[in-house]
């Protein structure tokens, strides 16, 4: 099998340490894999490919794509609409607008789009939906996705690779300046809710202070400025500067030595729960966080889980108490071991693929598939849909699935099924139906176009993510794309023999 | 070694890594003596071979050989030192100078003998920088020079002066390594990769050409070759490498994308034809223009990336059509079919009595004739030394439209019909435009340029203009002026001569209360010049008896005058028929109205035009048709309100603006424009736009101007006309226009027939002859 990872930019961050794991599953499991970003470039060392390639490296129906969704994406989403291959969504959740709010008008924006973007990706041809937690599955089931097509599968991780670190000196000499070593690790992004994580360091009383020091690691991005500068001076304010240290993107080594001689893997974070916190598991840490579903869901009785500063407060505090955190320690070892160990991360996934690839071979009588869905108001449908259907015989049960499926089957209808079907042939001519051609609305700088360009614009779904008029010329290409394309074969109406 | 016996020494003036161990080799092979200075120059070039070829085959005296080694002969400023002068004189026969009109430059200082000047294509005029440096004036002065283009494709686009001093084109050829892997491609295992070649992108243009791509195909499997100083962070450039790597990667390439549109064919693409590889190229480049129709032609980049795709793809009937077609291309660079023309032609060139081209002696004659400002009889002198009045484009020189247009058909008139001679007035700075524009009428003797020379000082252009009538007035064989505009050239009133004036119309007074220049006192200023010279004139010819009419109300005649004033009919005016439109000019308005509907107006920008009013129909049409466009040929901005009523709609990137349109851009605009829209509300005659609407088939809507009506009469109906600034009236016409272009034009085609069927020319000619004959008895008295 041939698959794509495609991301929009391949960081040094947990998804990104996941692409190369998976990257590495695949290549060592004998399959060609390519990773693609949205500029065709990554800090990584892997070969690196563009979202564009994506359409001759992975032509056949039975290639897949995993698409890993992180964000805002609008050229992912354009893309994904023009592959001829199997499509699965990785997806962890997303962070909820209104927490950039405060920082950027931008990111906030963004974070909305990103949200809305659910919806379209909801409506590819998508085989799978991998989510990263049972409790991330809601927001695709609410839109649509059926139960059978979403699949839960830890992340992948590095805990092997920081398991087999040295110790980096220079962290251990950084540690030991402390009486209480906590770490969090991860994007410096609001979501990871370092605010809070201040307050929690201010409750404490001076002598509790004074022995305390909270670690932050992650990659500080540019966008996040703003953020960044607040939550220095909430630390400048409240006297902490001493007690709290940024140290941007690290060494494997040295963040393997914070893990390992770690009192405590501290995380307030609305979010970001997933790779961090299965590593800090795997060295046996102590995790503090939220009461977040998704993080009881992952930590079990690994964790402590605390809603307020106060309470978090009162959790650090237990670990200065000679013992008081030797069983969370335990548990949290015993957690990593029995579920997120890499192997068994590593099978989950194999598994779902030989279920992706064994319904590649599943075809119902195309009789049996219940007409369901909106079919774009086209007039006659069941009848065109059944004509459509018949001409196929047999089709994947999950043949009429999603938008861009019912799409993919009128499309078909209009540029190749007419030919071999009187009864298509009759419907189409019909009055409504020349009258739904007529009157398919268009983008405005494409509104004059005759009818049959129009209807192969409505129903080819690689014509809709190509040209979407706001640029000049699209009307241009468009048509001259049309003429090579399409225009011998499309739809034109009654005229048609 | 006596001088008979003594091998021909050549200098060749050149350091392509490609042509010194091509064509420099050759030379030698044939028995030349060749000297090839080293490359010194700091500037960086990546096709330079820098490495000194000390030990190059030489009878120079050892002294001279090292004088000439040390010095540095590209990209000299200033000329050369005298001693190097002297020495290239004492020591060649005959020197080659290969690309760079620069270097020829300072080198024809340099250097008496005879010249050749050995050139591969460019991206752009290489006769408009020869023009701009000042190189037709020593050409022409020298006794032997020739330039030997590589192909006749290369110079299409260059001046006809140019095009005459070029022997018929001479080949090139590929370099000697690559015919050891020829037709290899075939055999070889294919990586999926599609070899581009970006060189230097430090070096502006070609950090166009990178980023232009790179937009347009962001797909990682391309690798682009090429020397570069530094790179960006794009993992596909391969950047230079040794010839021999670079050949095997073009063999292990799945083809070869060649992504240059400009006029130019660099040797890669080549390359891998001989090797035996597909070549994808997109329009407009020189190397398309070597295809007459051919599968590899990417006519956009969703093709390329289609096209690409296959060749990733292995399609074995794709690629065996590609390679088919491309045959003839690889040829022309084959070894094989270069090296007999070659040796046939420079053997020629640099033989001892080698005459010179007759093509050459015709460049001169014209130059010469052009200049002479002829002492010959009676002629008669056509004001024309405003610059920009003669437009070039792609090689073609055009009058622009208005005035120069019907300028140009009294030349034509004067030259064919009256038999006589013409003087024609022009700035330096479009002196070989002018040349080539006349070039017919200049090669018959028929016509002559003045030439007034144009100063970066603009009171010693002043000046100039004044010498120009001292010049003007000593010559006795001039018998008449045209003066073709009322205010354009107030010195005309200084000369002794007769003058025939043209004055189609005069707006400010039909319409008093608008500027038509920048200000009312400007057109009272340009009022004033037009009466002095109106006053000076012996004739007057107009357009019209509407104009004539008003004349004397509008102070250019006196009542007592008006006989002097001649209406005549304009013919049709602009040259070329629809067919012949070319197929880049095309291609740029395509390109520059990216394929949308539009509606058109070519016009000057006056108040009488109604632009602001045209906005506003325009702005209403765009609600039914938001794709469509509105290109007009002048500058918005010169009468007040037109640019905020654009800004007020909103609609400036709707509106094209074609200034100085060529007679092949007006055919193409016309041909496909969805409409003429003429909202003028005051013409001096039936307007010419109308007249090229017609003939182009193009639906007309235009104001019921009496001009119109009074020709059509009862006929008018077959033209969709307008009420004066009646905003619905012209929508609701528009709309027609558009929705049924094919009915709008079948029912214009009795009109056009009408029209076509009154050829204006004789009454024109008759007009023009009355004027004459008022100005001067010398033209029209039985001969």
């Amino acid at each position: 099998m041939r698959m794509g990872l495609m991301i929009q930019e391949l960081r040094k961050d947990s998804v990104g340490a996941e692409v190369v794991a998976i990257y590495d599953l695949m290549r060592r499991t004998g399959h060609e894999v390519f990773v693609m970003t949205a500029t065709g470039e990554s800090t990584s060392p892997l070969p690196t490919y563009h979202y564009v390639d994506a359409r001759w490296l992975l032509a056949d129906g039975k290639d897949l794509l995993v698409y890993f969704c992180c964000g805002r994406d609008d050229l992912a989403v354009r893309e994904l609409r023009r592959q001829a291959c199997r499509i699965a969504l990785r997806f962890y959740g997303m962070t909820p607008s209104k927490v950039w709010a405060p920082y950027s008008a931008k990111l906030t924006k963004d974070a909305r789009i990103a949200i809305n973007q659910l919806q379209d990706l909801a409506q590819l041809p998508l085989d799978a939906v991998l989510c990263a937690s049972e409790s991330v599955k809601a927001a695709f089931e609410y839109r649509g996705i059926s139960e059978s097509d979403l699949f839960h599968i830890p992340m992948f991780h590095r805990a092997s690779l920081l398991a087999a670190s040295p110790d980096n000196k220079h962290t251990l000499g950084q540690l030991a300046k402390n009486s209480l070593n906590l770490v969090t690790v991860g994007p410096i992004v609001p979501a990871a809710n370092l605010v809070r994580m201040v307050e929690t360091l201010a409750e404490l009383d001076q002598v509790e202070r004074s022995a305390v020091h909270l670690h932050v690691i992650g990659e500080l991005l540019p966008e996040t400025g703003p953020y960044v500068a607040a939550v220095s001076q909430q630390i400048d304010e409240l006297g902490l500067s001493d007690r709290v240290t940024f140290y941007g993107d690290i060494s494997t080594s040295a963040l393997a030595t914070f893990y390992r001689h770690a009192d405590a893997y501290w995380s307030s974070s609305n979010m970001h729960v997933y790779g961090p916190v299965v590593e800090a598991m795997s060295f046996g840490n102590v995790i503090i966080s939220p009461p977040l579903s998704v993080a009881k869901e992952i930590c079990g009785e690994a964790a402590v889980y605390v809603e307020s500063a106060g309470e978090e407060a009162a959790a650090i505090r237990m670990l200065f108490e000679d013992g008081g955190a030797d069983a969370l320690r335990h548990s949290s070892k015993q957690n990593f071991d029995a579920r997120y160990r890499l192997s068994g991360v590593s099978s989950r996934f194999t598994e779902i693929l030989s279920d992706l690839d064994r319904r590649i071979a599943a075809t119902i009588s195309a009789n049996d598939l219940p007409i369901t869905g909106s079919w774009f108001d086209v007039p006659n449908t069941k009848e065109i849909v059944k004509a459509a259907l018949v001409l196929k015989s047999t089709v994947s049960p999950r043949a009429i699935d999603g938008r861009d499926r019912r799409l993919d089957l009128l499309d078909w209808a209009f540029r190749e099924g007419w030919r071999s079907s009187e009864v298509l042939q009759r419907l189409l001519s019909s009055k409504e139906f020349a009258e739904f051609m007529n009157g398919l609305q268009m983008p405005r700088a494409a509104s004059h176009l005759p009818p049959q360009m129009k209807l192969a614009w409505h129903f080819n779904r690689v014509a809709q993510a190509t040209f979407d008029f706001d640029e000049p010329g699209d009307v241009q290409r468009y048509t001259k794309w049309f003429e090579r394309e399409l225009m011998h074969c499309y739809w034109k109406g009654a005229a048609e023999p | 070694m006596t001088q008979e016996a003594r091998k021909r020494r050549i200098f060749w003036l050149g350091y392509h890594k490609v042509l010194k161990y091509t064509e420099l080799k050759r030379l030698r092979d044939l028995g030349f003596e060749v000297f090839n200075p080293r490359y010194i120059s700091e500037v960086y070039d990546q096709s330079a071979d820098h490495r000194a070829d000390l030990d190059q085959p030489s009878t120079l005296p050892l002294e001279v050989f090292h004088t000439l080694m040390q010095f540095n002969f590209f990209h000299v400023r200033g000329s050369y030192p005298p001693q190097i002068k002297a020495l290239l004189n004492a020591h060649f026969d005959v020197a080659i100078v290969t690309i760079n009109a620069d270097w020829l430059k300072t080198f024809l200082d340099a250097y008496d003998g005879r010249v050749i000047y050995r050139i591969y294509g460019q991206p752009y005029s290489l006769s408009d920088h020869m023009a701009s440096i000042g190189l037709p004036k020593v050409i022409f002065s020298r006794p032997d020079f020739t330039i030997v283009p590589f192909s006749s494709e290369s110079i299409e686009y260059e001046h006809a002066w140019f095009k005459r001093l070029c022997v018929d084109h001479v080949p090139y050829q590929i370099p000697d390594d690559v015919f050891g892997l020829s037709g290899q491609w075939k055999q070889a295992n294919h990586r999926l990769e599609i070899a581009v070649n970006i060189p230097n992108i430090e070096n502006p243009s070609y950090a166009h050409a990178y980023r232009q791509f790179s937009s347009k195909f962001p797909h990682r499997f391309f690798r682009i070759y090429g020397p570069q100083r530094s790179v960006p962070l794009d993992r596909r450039i391969v950047g230079g490498l040794d010839r021999r790597a670079f050949l095997l990667s073009l063999r292990e390439s799945a083809g070869f994308f060649y992504n240059y549109s400009d006029h130019v064919c660099y040797l890669p693409p080549i390359e891998m034809m001989e090797i035996g590889g597909p070549v994808i190229y997109v329009r407009g480049s020189l190397l398309s223009k070597f295809f007459d129709q051919s599968p590899g032609l990417a006519s956009d980049e969703l093709e390329a990336e289609k096209k690409l795709r296959w060749l990733l793809e292995g399609d074995h009937k794709f690629i065996n059509e590609v390679v088919a077609a491309q045959e003839p291309v690889r040829q022309r660079y084959d070894r094989a079919h270069v090296l007999p023309l070659f040796d046939a032609a420079f053997v020629k060139l640099l033989g001892e009595h080698h005459a010179l081209p007759a093509k050459l002696q015709d460049a001169k004659h014209i130059a010469e004739q052009a200049s002479q400002g002829s002492p010959r009889q009676d002629v008669i002198l056509f004001l024309l030394h405003i610059p920009g009045l003669i437009g070039r484009k792609n090689g073609q020189t055009f009058a622009i439209e208005g005035i120069p247009r019907v300028v140009e058909k009294l030349i034509e008139v004067t030259v064919e019909q009256l038999g006589s001679n013409v003087v024609v007035s022009c700035m330096s700075s479009d002196q070989h435009t002018y040349y080539d524009f006349f070039e017919q009428h200049i090669a018959a003797e028929k016509l002559s340029l003045l030439v007034i020379d144009q100063d970066e000082v603009a009171e010693q252009t002043e000046i100039n203009r004044l010498k120009f009538v001292e010049d003007v007035n000593q010559q006795e064989h001039i018998r008449a002026v045209f003066v073709p505009h009322y205010y354009a050239f107030p010195e005309s009133m200084l000369l002794k001569q007769p003058l025939i004036l043209y004055l189609p119309d005069y707006f400010p007074y039909l319409m008093p209360n608008h500027a038509f220049d920048v200000s009312k006192e400007k057109d009272e200023e340009n009022r004033s010049i037009g009466i002095e010279v109106a006053a000076k004139a012996k004739a007057i010819l107009t357009a019209s008896a509407f104009t004539k009419s008003y004349l004397p109300d509008a102070g250019f005649v006196q009542t007592a005058e008006l006989d002097k004033v001649v209406v005549t009919s304009l013919p049709q005016l602009g040259r070329k028929a629809p067919e012949k439109v070319g197929g880049d000019a095309m291609a740029q308005l395509e390109a520059d109205l990216k394929g949308n509907a539009f509606i058109f107006y070519p016009t000057a920008n006056r108040p009488n035009k109604q632009l602001s009013f045209l906005i506003r129909v325009f702005s209403c049409a765009l609600i039914h048709r938001p794709d469509l466009r509105l290109v007009l040929t002048c500058s918005l901005d010169s009468v007040p309100g037109v640019v905020d009523t654009v800004n007020r709609f909103e609609i400036a990137d709707r509106i094209t603006l074609k200034q100085q349109a060529s007679d092949e851009e007006m055919a193409w605009l016309f041909t496909h424009s969805s409409a003429l829209c003429l909202t003028s509300t005051a013409e001096g005659n039936f307007p010419p736009q109308l007249r090229e609407a017609l003939f182009f088939r193009t639906p007309i809507v235009a104001t019921r101007l009496p001009v119109i009506t009074e020709l059509l009469k009862e006929r008018e109906e077959e033209l969709l006309l307008c009420r004066p600034l009646d905003l619905v009236d012209f929508v609701d016409k528009l709309q027609l226009a558009l929705d049924d272009r094919q009915s709008i034009v079948c029912r214009q085609e009795g009109i056009r027939d009408l029209l076509s069927n009154r050829d204006n020319s004789p009454e024109f000619f008759e007009g023009f002859k009355r004027a004459l004959a008022l100005a001067t008895p010398y033209f029209t008295r039985e001969k």
